[in-house]
């Protein structure tokens, strides 16, 4: 799902307007994944992808793409949080059944951050381990650990939700 | 798409929307460049400010041991109880003019305001025992009438004011009981021309209540004296006669 993975610099602002304009979206839905509030969620992309454009704004970088994902995932603590989230069902459809998404949701919170994040960025947003290993900066045999063993944890956790 | 990304992105069924997200990108993206400038500035200053207060500290340390003849160093009055007695009888400071003494003889150089040289000062003592007779420039066959000053001195002083390229003021002061003589000879620049950087650093005045005063006397030990005239001894204006 990575559409920018060229050099990108600072005198393309309707480029840099569009990448913005594209990547916020899926990006804070990673960021979503990895926290469970859509507030924290937008407020860490922002941050993001403001310093990228900063930095964009003094010279070219290699890889936009990667420096976002990388920007975001490090927003979040590595070590596990001593408080247990708690989701509830979002306002909406009475009709929908919240559930499965507060289950998940709840399963990947259960996670260590670092697993949740090799889910995420290879579930969801469909990176390759060697590309993940680039972004939160791990061996790419550690993040096949991750990958593994995260997969693991959430089928034991929310049962047929998820097949490894 | 597996089946963890497809029940992933159910997830995402109550997602907000982006709003004005994209416009607080470029926001913030501007807040934290103004920011970054303003700290480069900041971390500019502080170099300047810590290069010149370095500079300035550097300047403090070196600049005296490297001052020209102009501008004498300063030596600290203690001590020295010649010094004491002229920079209070002139009101005044001077300070130790290489070659700055002998046995019998002292030599500073007078500041003014601004810490620059005005002229110099030389002090030279005797022994002159018996009769006393200091000349008188109007006639060199008569004896100066002395006057009288604290402490059982006599003093004649004599002053030369009116040549543009040297001014001196003279003093000689004499101790009654011993014969102990001192003489105080102050001069201004010589052959600049000018009247005021001509003057001698003190007045006729000033230089008999340094020549008189005990605490100058006390400056010099017993043993010093420049009775033999010495090679080493400077010549005065009106020379102390030291045989009758």
């Amino acid at each position: 799902m990575r559409a920018y993975n060229r050099v990108m610099g600072g005198d393309d602002d309707a480029g840099l307007q569009e990448f913005v304009a594209t990547r916020y979206p899926h990006l804070r839905r990673s960021a979503f994944l990895m926290c469970g509030d859509w507030a924290v969620a937008g407020e860490v992309v922002e941050q993001a992808l403001a310093r990228l454009v900063t930095d964009l704004t003094r010279g070219p970088v290699d890889d936009p793409d990667g420096y976002a994902y990388a920007e975001v995932m490090a927003a979040f603590p590595r070590g596990r949080s001593r408080r247990e989230p708690v989701f509830v069902a979002p306002p909406g459809d009475p009709a929908a059944d919240p559930t499965e998404t507060i289950l998940l949701l709840a399963a990947l919170q259960k996670l260590a951050p670092q697993c949740r994040a090799v889910l995420v960025l290879r579930h969801w947003d469909g990176m390759q381990f060697a590309e993940i290993a680039d972004v939160l900066g791990l061996p790419a045999e550690r993040v096949e650990e991750y990958d593994a063993a995260g997969l693991r944890a959430l089928g034991s956790l929310v049962g047929d939700l998820v097949a490894p | 798409m597996n089946e963890l990304a497809e029940r992933l992105s159910r997830v995402f069924d109550d997602e907000p929307a982006t709003g004005d997200a994209v416009e607080a990108v470029f926001r913030r993206a501007g807040r934290t460049r103004r920011r970054r400038i303003r700290l480069l500035l900041l971390g500019g200053l502080i170099a300047v400010v810590l290069v010149a207060a370095a500079g300035y500290g550097l300047a403090t340390v070196l600049i005296p041991a490297t001052v020209s003849s102009a501008t004498p160093r300063p030596a600290p009055s203690a001590g020295d109880q010649v010094l004491a007695a002229l920079e209070r009888a002139g009101g005044i400071r001077v300070v130790p003019r290489s070659p700055a003494r002998g046995p019998g003889w002292r030599r500073y150089t007078a500041l003014d305001q601004r810490g620059l040289a005005h002229g110099m000062i030389l002090v030279v003592v005797y022994t002159v025992p018996g009769t006393f007779c200091l000349p008188v420039l109007a006639d060199k066959s008569a004896c100066a009438l002395l006057e009288s000053a604290a402490g059982n001195r006599q003093y004649a002083r004599y002053s030369w004011d009116q040549n543009v390229d040297w001014q001196v003021t003279e003093a000689i002061a004499r101790r009654l009981p011993d014969g102990r003589t001192v003489a105080v000879m102050a001069t201004g620049q010589r052959g600049t021309g000018d009247a005021e950087t001509a003057r001698p650093p003190l007045t006729a005045q000033q230089a008999a209540a340094a020549a008189t005063d005990p605490v100058l006397m006390n400056g010099f030990a017993d043993s010093e004296r420049c009775n033999d005239a010495t090679p080493a001894c400077p010549r005065l204006r009106v020379n102390v006669p030291l045989t009758q």
